[in-house]
């Protein structure tokens, strides 16, 4: 019963066409509401933050040509066949003042505009010279969006990540609050398991793990609004948090069932091993689309690898075996085996990109496709490796916002904080009052000429 | 406190500039390294005495109990998969679905971060499979009953004493009251079904999941010894890496833990247990950087052996090692650092070049001129290396960082700070010229690459060779600006064997320890205990299972501070 086709095969369907046309290979998951009400066809927009490292070869990865007639680049090549959904913004610079290595900070501020906090969380008190730092001092775009609009879906958000490394400020890109990073799931498969891996179940079975957990949850409750009391103030964030946590998962189990089509996702292999990554990306882009489409939430985002010095990490798979990637940056522009097998990667991160939003594009929803829905902004910690420049850090939004978004376009800016880029997406998302995100840039304003 | 961190924020920001090559204001690196104020540890007091205070601040009375505040720590992976092994004898990495744990330094502590949304579905992903495989394959066993006997009764006592070893004390009556009613709700399905519930919350229960110490401060707040249990709990976590033992919950429950002696015979035992091997392997592979090495890449066209399995065995080395010397042989730190054995497979034993047969106790010896202890085992080597070549940066920084304590600023941004491409002509010594003529590289890289340079007879997977590239290998390195550890060596062996002495490095291993088994960085308030353990360790002859014992005995371990 589990398995189910692959989207990509399906004849192209209005989604209550294909969730009722299951039938018997319906998924029935009782940990989520039912959000196919009668009549409804429109489905809220989505944003998904998509990050991958060690910024890009600019002179490979800038488009040629005007705003409509442009041309991509070696690097975005394999966009090709979303061209005419993408918004490409060259010349866009992240502000990057404060504390912390340029790989350290870059994650943190990619999507919070805010720097890390200037403490002594991940340093030592011995005074030998180490710089010090904290976690980051603020949210991130997605997660102060959703807090503004209280999205009624079973997950305010979902994290989702490929080899992602522990948490530290360079390997954590979402954050709900200052010092609050959200893990990404790192597993494709153990992520389907909890998401949507009760396909197969009875009804009755249904049941009985509903009230179980319901039972188990309630207890938990009670234990953790026992200890509020009992811990200092430093602490009773921490119990807060895993409350507020508890609390989402008993407001999910109190929903109704949906039906819903789970992806084909493959045989399970291991999730850490570098020569993987290639399967285990497509399997998890699959998972995120399912996810997506499914209604589990509007909020997404996807962390490739980390922006703190991935050391041993090499591209097997493309070949390149001889110097891991991040010291590849490193290299001066006169390297030119190094700026080849660079572009290679960053192609690579393309293909990656493109295969997600064409799983997004083949889900029809309403007069388009979930991607025609969708705000999908990719982004990295840093420009270019050998400078750690954060200047022209290499960012393609793609999908329309729901017809909100001009699409087609190539967009030049001289070196606009990427503030106005991150305001436009929040404005973009429906918060149309809000002027300004973060705190590392004091001007105000959407990014002008794009949304 | 504020007045401390002030100056160490200047100081840090003056070696920063120095390193760009444009030292301003008073200070250089070498203020740095030897103002006593600074190394902890190495200020020296008795117990009762005082400790040098930072400046501006009074000297610390360590007659009465001085401690930092610890805040509140989740489980980490390693603990979580110990701790669910000894509550169910299963086996497995049921921690492999848990989202990563956050470092501090060299050490997983989860105790900044409050827990991810993500994580709390985990765990109870995580405690639903174990529950039912545990109630599938050992029902019996996990509670003592059978047949007829698996009633209410046998639940009620289930509870108590299952529960009492996953939340490392009693439940109180409240407690006790709601899992049995958990169980009722649920064994209308019939026993199994109700303890499989059960078990299910009880391994998703904060006080489970975390390391929670509530005894109340007289008064509220300041500072306060720990309750028994949690006392009990701080010590398995340090010494076994995983939660108490009946017996040892037994003598919380006698009191004999509030009385150092109790405290130290319990600690005594917990170290003479094999399962002690857990903390030392958990501390040991942070320290050195080996936690990486299982998802490390090499080049396979140039190291076409580094395989899986290998890299495997070189992570069990320095554990077996580590273990083998600490609790089996004469403990002494000076051992671990210069030992010309190892405990080894037989992959590791091949590249090593090792011929000696194996003594009764499973050691080997080794060569020498070629190995010497924990620094110059092919994990530490390759885990300090690039997938093409060797990196006598990363190998020295890793001697600064984690053996010296002295962490050095971030490379400037706009630097071309890579090794330079490996040249079939030249050897990585000539290669990292630059780092040495170049002022504005020199002046950071002094501190590393000298020592970094004396590991180049090991190649990037920590094979000895004695040429490179058919060029003779020069070995020679200086330590710079570490007090006595500082002068000119020539190999790793030499290198080795003086940081095996060295009073920077006896500091360190302390401090490292302290991180460790406390899961945070030391704070002013730890300097009482900090010298205690100084003094201590040197009485024992720098003896590892004695600076152990005094650490679980201190004040930081046994008291801490209560804040609002």
């Amino acid at each position: 019963m589990k398995v189910v086709q692959s989207r990509r095969k399906q004849p192209r369907l209005s989604r209550r066409a294909l969730l009722s046309g299951l039938g018997a290979s319906a998924a029935l998951s009782p940990f989520i509401p039912l959000l196919e009400a009668e009549g409804q066809e429109a489905r809220p927009q989505r944003l998904i933050l998509w990050f991958t490292p060690h910024g890009t070869v600019y002179d490979n990865w800038k488009p040629s040509g005007g705003e409509t007639d442009f041309t991509l680049s070696p690097i975005l090549k394999p966009l090709e066949p979303y061209r005419a959904k993408l918004n490409i913004l060259d010349g866009l610079k992240v502000n990057a003042d404060g504390v912390g290595a340029p790989h350290t900070k870059g994650p943190p501020l990619l999507w919070t505009a805010s720097p890390l906090s200037n403490d002594m969380t991940f340093t030592r008190a011995d005074g030998s010279g180490g710089m010090y730092f904290g976690w980051n001092s603020a949210p991130s775009v997605d997660q102060v969006i959703l807090n503004e609009l209280k999205p009624t879906t079973p997950y305010k958000s979902l994290e989702f990540g490929v080899r992602s490394g522990s948490s530290f400020p360079g390997t954590r890109m979402i954050y709900s609050g200052a010092a609050a990073p959200l893990a990404p799931e790192t597993n494709p498969w153990a992520a389907f398991k909890r998401l949507i891996g009760d396909i197969g179940k009875t009804t009755d079975q249904l049941t009985q793990i509903k009230a179980e957990r319901t039972s188990v949850l309630d207890l938990l409750g009670s234990e953790l609004t026992s200890l509020q009391g009992k811990v200092s103030s430093a602490d009773k964030q921490k119990i807060d948090a895993h409350l507020a946590a508890v609390r989402e998962i008993e407001t999910r189990l109190s929903g109704s069932n949906i039906a819903c089509q789970g992806p084909v996702l493959g045989d399970e292999v291991d999730s850490n091993k570098s020569s993987n990554t290639p399967l285990v990306m497509d399997a998890m882009t699959s998972l995120m689309a399912a996810s997506l489409s499914c209604g589990l939430t509007d909020f997404a985002s996807m962390q490739y690898r980390v922006g703190e010095n991935d050391g041993g990490y090499l591209y097997d798979w493309l070949g390149i075996t001889d110097l891991e990637h991040h010291l590849m940056t490193h290299e001066p522009d006169t390297n030119l085996t190094a700026r080849a097998e660079l572009t290679k990667i960053y192609s690579w991160y393309a293909e990656m990109f493109g295969k997600f939003l064409g799983k997004l594009d083949a889900i029809p929803e309403g007069n388009g496709t979930l991607l025609d829905n969708s705000l999908v902004v990719w982004g990295s910690e840093i420009g270019k490796g050998n400078t750690h420049s954060f200047d022209k850090v290499p960012f393609v939004v793609a999908g329309g916002a729901a017809g909100k978004l001009k699409t087609g376009r190539y967009l030049q800016y001289a070196g606009v904080e990427h503030n106005r880029l991150l305001v436009s997406v929040a404005q973009l998302m429906g918060m149309s009052e809000l002027q300004s995100f973060g705190s590392t840039d004091k001007n105000t304003g959407n990014l002008a000429g794009f949304s | 406190m504020t007045a401390a961190r002030t100056a160490i924020a200047g100081l840090g920001l003056v070696l920063f500039i120095s390193c760009t090559g444009q030292v301003k204001g008073g200070g250089s690196t070498a203020d740095v390294t030897t103002n006593p104020a600074l190394t902890p540890g190495a200020a020296g007091a008795g117990a009762g005495g005082s400790v040098t205070a930072p400046p501006g601040e009074q000297p610390l009375d360590c007659s009465k109990p001085q401690v930092a505040f610890s805040a509140l720590r989740r489980l980490t992976r390693e603990q979580y998969d110990n701790s669910v092994r000894d509550l169910l004898g299963s086996s497995g990495q049921p921690s492999l679905g848990l989202a990563a744990d956050e470092k501090l330094a060299a050490f997983f502590s989860n105790s900044v971060s409050p827990v991810s949304r993500l994580s709390v579905e985990q765990y109870r992903d995580a405690a639903e499979a174990l529950a039912a495989a545990a109630v599938a394959e050992q029902l019996d066993a996990l509670t003592g009953c059978a047949g007829a006997n698996q009633n209410a009764a046998c639940a009620a006592q289930f509870i108590q004493a299952f529960g009492r070893r996953a939340i490392r004390r009693p439940l109180s009556s409240d407690e006790a009251a709601r899992y049995q009613a958990l169980y009722d709700a649920n064994q209308t399905r019939g026993f199994a079904e109700g303890i499989r519930v059960v078990l299910q919350a009880l391994l998703q229960s904060p006080n489970f999941l975390y390391h929670l110490e509530l005894t109340p401060a007289p008064g509220g707040v300041g500072v306060t010894a720990l309750g028994g249990y949690e006392v009990a709990s701080r010590l398995s976590f340090a010494l076994w890496n995983s939660l108490p033992d009946a017996e040892l919950l037994d003598a919380a429950a006698a009191g004999l833990l509030d009385a150092k002696d109790g405290l130290q015979a319990q600690a005594e035992r917990l170290l003479q247990s094999d399962r002690a091997k857990d903390a030392l392997a958990s501390f040991h592979v942070q320290w050195l950087g080996l936690d990486a090495l299982l998802d490390l890449d090499k080049d396979p066209q140039l190291f076409p052996e580094f395989s899986d399995k290998l890299k495997g065995a070189m992570r069990d080395e320095a554990v077996s090692f580590a273990d083998f010397v600490i609790r089996r042989g004469d403990g002494r730190l000076q051992t671990l650092l210069s030992a010309p054995f190892t405990l080894a497979s037989p992959e590791l034993l091949g590249l090593y070049g090792a011929t000696a047969a194996p003594a009764a106790d499973g050691s080997v010896q080794l060569d020498p001129l070629q190995r010497a202890g924990l620094l110059t085992q092919a994990g530490f080597l390759a885990a300090h290396a690039h997938a093409n070549q060797t990196s006598p940066v990363h190998r020295g920084l890793a001697i600064r960082k984690n053996l010296l304590c002295t962490d050095l600023p971030d490379p400037p941004a706009n630097v071309n700070n890579n090794p330079p491409a490996p040249d079939p002509n030249a050897t990585t010594r000539q290669r990292f010229e630059q780092h040495r003529t170049n002022p504005s590289c020199a002046a950071c890289h002094q501190m590393m690459d000298p020592i970094g340079i004396g590991f180049e007879n090991y190649d990037a997977i920590g094979r000895y060779r004695t040429t490179e590239n058919n060029l003779p290998i020069d070995a020679s390195g200086e330590v710079l600006n570490a007090g006595a550890t500082s002068g000119t060596f020539t190999g790793a062996v030499e290198l080795a064997k003086r940081l095996s002495t060295s009073p920077e490095v006896r500091a360190c291993v302390q401090k490292q320890w302290f991180r460790f088994s406390l899961g945070r960085f030391e704070g002013p308030e730890d300097a009482c205990t900090l010298a205690g353990l100084s003094a201590d360790f040197a009485a024992a002859d720098f003896d590892v299972k004695k600076l152990l014992l005094s650490l679980v005995t201190s004040d930081a371990f046994r008291y801490r501070k209560a804040e609002p």
